[in-house]
């Protein structure tokens, strides 16, 4: 009942929100200018300390959505997750309670600003759009992007060069497919979208393309094991890596304690057990911090 | 006319110890009988007698073990003469007879006349060499062919229905004008009026005694006693594939001899 | 009011690119729903044929190939035949010469030969139950008048036939267009294909629900032509 009436009044606060807000409902996709217009409420919110606020509050409010492996329920319905553990160890060293909200997405912005959340924990990925909209904690994680190839190819292709007249695939709408299209190389390449990163996996693995371009763990979990023993990651190939951090108000002084917190969890490990919890990213882990 | 092409000296069909099997059944145990020009023969039987067979072998329908059919004393089936057998030749003279079936078997989609031009426009397209030549008369011939048919059977203003349009009686009256298009020397019936009730039979029988009297040789399988009595020169009574008696009217059906044709009488 | 009014076309352009992105898929599963019809209809038929021979062994190898594609997933059928030839003979599909490094294309053929074969076995059946259906006194009423074999099928026969299968076709031929959104899973960029994309890229979720109209429209628009063809047909039977 409580629950209800707490999502109801966020609801509420939203909609407010959104009257105010001269572009809220901008397509979704481009949602950079959507809070540009709502500097205004986040600069009265940064006058006075963040810190303190939430101090005040004794809870911190994190907006997520639900996914593996970041903030996901578990068989018994309780959340777990990287990020839910993660955001768990830092509330604990700040002395707040950490309180999960589940918010649309693409209303994310326009909920930080209206303290209805106080910060994105839910594997945010950082962009230069976004960097106008909020401040960034440090990396904590980075997801790379890596080129998977049959091994008798192995001494064809060893750069991106090589791959300029290959046959390429990703899944259709994934980092990979932007890591081949902003690549100078890549994109010269005859490029297909698949369904899903298995099909492109299958699909090399049938020789149907030359190289394809997949999360770094993905391609760590499958390439090699199974009947995808013939394939190979191409070392040494640099991809646009899509790099994780939490999201705060724009000037708000949670960033630098958190941080301070956050580099305390990696000096003791504390950070590093938790990212074993979850297949391969302790990889990403160490991508990020190492 | 095809009929006229054969000679009085011989009877227009005999038929030469047919025999015919299914697998160890046999149907047909050495069959023969004769049919004078305009005669009309009724087949009787009980079921599973083999008359249906028999009809069947007449038009080729079956090919028959063996024996022989003679038309006009040429023979258009002979069991040990395999160039009869032959599709072509088969095509040919199976010309000789015509078949009205006990369902009718119009096509469904052609319209009455065109039920009965069907075969005689695609017969005439392969072997009319006037066709090629002049097209509209031949096509003018065989329509004006099938209306005065028509006319016959009293349809001819239903040459634009559809068969389902028309009573049973009607549809089996188009099929018998539809049989006699092709003006075979020899009109075979297989129980014509089995799938129709009292009333509509007897306008069906109607044309069959109206075709006796226009010179039609033909040959009914049937059930109507009254009819086969009124109608037929010659009776045939037939039982386990032979011929357990034969005779004029009178003689099978006022005095008969076999205690099988007694019994079947009886029923 | 100008909020209002600024957000309303900002709405409608969206609808409107929306719908243009699918329509542009859609035009993908069109081509592989009529080119698969074009190829289905006549293998159909000859399979059908093949399966109601007198020689026995071919009859019966046919039945069984029936009987196996209509016995096993199309989305199996699907996979089979864009990624065996790679992984069982290491011919990838993508490389057949014919298709000149155009992967796309390799798919859509893949796609298209999958399909067809597919529904090639399901219409032979319908074909097979359409001809067994017409009485034997059809064939011998215009055996008796003398036509050949090829006249008594073209001329009496087939509008029987047509007319028998005509309902079994439209439900299989409706089926059809909905089976088209199985060719995404190899990347032919069907409508549902286009749909998902704009998920992923934009986080939008209704196209995904949106493309339902268009196959709703486009089986509306085949159920009305075999209704018309139906009662056309229903001129000349009880």
């Amino acid at each position: 009942m409580k629950k209800k009436l707490l999502t109801m009044l966020s609801v509420l606060g939203t909609v407010g929100t959104l009257c105010a807000c001269t572009s809220g409902q901008q397509p979704a996709g481009t949602d950079a200018p959507a809070a540009a217009s709502a500097d205004a409420t986040a600069d009265t919110a940064a006058t006075d300390s963040d810190y303190e606020y939430i101090k005040g509050n004794g809870k911190l409010v994190i907006g997520i959505t639900y996914y593996e492996p970041m903030n996901y329920k578990a068989e018994d319905g309780t959340l777990t997750g990287f990020d839910t553990e993660f955001a768990e160890a830092v509330c604990a060293k700040l002395g707040v309670t950490p309180e999960f909200q589940e918010i649309d997405w693409d209303m994310k912005e326009t909920e930080l600003k209206s303290r209805n959340i106080d910060c994105i924990w839910n594997g945010l990925t950082v962009t230069e759009d976004r960097r106008a909209n909020m401040d960034f904690s440090k990396t904590y994680l980075i997801n790379k992007q890596c080129v998977v190839i049959n091994q008798e190819n192995a001494s064809t292709y060893t750069d991106t060069a090589s791959l300029s007249g290959a046959m390429l695939s990703a899944e259709s709408g994934s980092a990979g497919e932007t890591a081949i299209t902003s690549d100078a190389n890549l994109s010269q390449a005859s490029y297909t979208a698949s369904n899903s990163q298995q099909d492109a996996l299958i699909a090399l693995n049938a020789g149907n393309y030359d190289a394809i371009v997949i999360d770094y763990t993905m391609a760590l979990s499958s390439v090699g094991s199974g009947d995808f023993s013939n394939l190979v990651i191409v070392d040494g190939i640099e991809l646009a890596n899509e790099e994780y951090a939490i999201g705060f108000r724009t000037g708000s002084d949670m960033t630098a304690s958190v941080n301070s917190i956050i580099d305390e969890l990696i000096a003791d490990g504390t950070l590093e057990t938790i990212a074993s919890h979850y297949d391969g990213l302790t990889d990403l882990y160490n991508a990020a911090v190492k | 006319m095809a009929s006229e092409q054969y000679t009085q000296e011989n009877a227009l069909l005999e038929v030469k110890e047919l025999t015919k099997s299914f697998g160890d059944t046999k149907v047909l145990r050495g069959i023969s009988f004769s049919l004078e020009k305009g005669e009309v023969l009724a087949i009787i039987g009980s079921s599973g007698s083999g008359k249906t067979t028999l009809l069947r072998c007449l038009n080729f329908l079956e090919t028959a073990d063996g024996g022989q059919i003679l038309v006009g004393g040429t023979p258009v089936f002979d069991a040990e003469d395999a160039s009869l057998l032959l599709p072509k030749n088969i095509r040919k003279n199976r010309l000789t007879f015509g078949l009205v079936f006990q369902n009718f078997q119009l096509f469904p989609q052609y319209t009455v006349l065109q039920n009965l031009t069907l075969a005689a426009v695609l017969s005439a397209k392969q072997n009319n060499p006037q066709y090629k030549t002049d097209k509209k008369t031949v096509l003018e011939e065989i329509d004006n062919h099938a209306l005065d048919l028509l006319k016959r059977i009293g349809l001819a203003e239903k040459k634009d229905n559809y068969p389902c349009e028309l009573s049973g009686g009607q549809q089996q009256r188009v099929a018998i004008a539809r049989a006699l298009m092709l003006t075979p020397a020899i009109l075979c019936f297989d129980e014509p009026t089995s799938a129709l009730d009292p009333e509509l039979t007897k306008e069906v029988l109607r044309v069959i005694r109206d075709l006796k009297e226009n010179g039609n040789t033909m040959v009914v399988v049937t059930h109507e006693m009254d009819f086969a009595r009124d109608v037929a020169d010659k009776v045939i009574f037939m039982a386990g594939g032979v011929i357990e008696e034969s005779g004029t009217p009178t003689e099978v059906f006022s005095s008969p001899k076999s205690p099988l044709l007694r019994s079947f009488l009886s029923q | 009011m100008y909020l209002l009014l600024s957000s309303e076309t900002n709405q409608a352009a969206d609808f409107l690119s929306v719908t243009a992105k699918l329509a542009g898929g859609f035009k993908t599963t069109l081509l592989l729903f009529f080119l698969t019809l074009l190829f289905a209809i006549p293998f159909g038929l000859l399979f059908a044929c093949i399966s109601r021979m007198r020689f026995k062994p071919l009859r019966y190898l046919m039945r069984a190939f029936i009987y196996v594609i209509r016995g096993t997933p199309l989305l199996l059928q699907l996979m089979i035949v864009v990624y065996l030839p790679g992984i069982a003979l290491q011919k990838p599909i993508t490389k057949w010469e014919i298709f000149h490094q155009n992967v796309p294309l390799a798919y859509f053929c893949g796609a298209l030969f999958a399909f067809s074969l597919n529904y090639a076995c399901y219409f032979a059946e319908i074909f097979r139950g359409g001809i067994e259906n017409i009485p034997k006194g059809q064939y011998e009423a215009c055996e008796v008048l003398g036509m050949t074999k090829t006249q008594t099928f073209f001329r009496v026969i087939l509008l029987q036939v047509i007319r028998n299968i005509i309902a079994p076709m439209s439900n299989e031929v409706v089926t059809l267009v909905k089976d088209t959104a199985l060719a995404r899973t190899v990347s032919v960029i069907e409508i549902f294909f286009t749909a998902s994309e704009i998920l992923r890229l934009q986080f939008i979720i209704w196209p995904l629900f949106y493309t339902g109209a268009f196959y709703l429209l486009f089986s509306a628009l085949l159920t009305l032509l075999f209704g018309i063809l139906e009662k056309k047909l229903s001129r000349y039977w009880k």
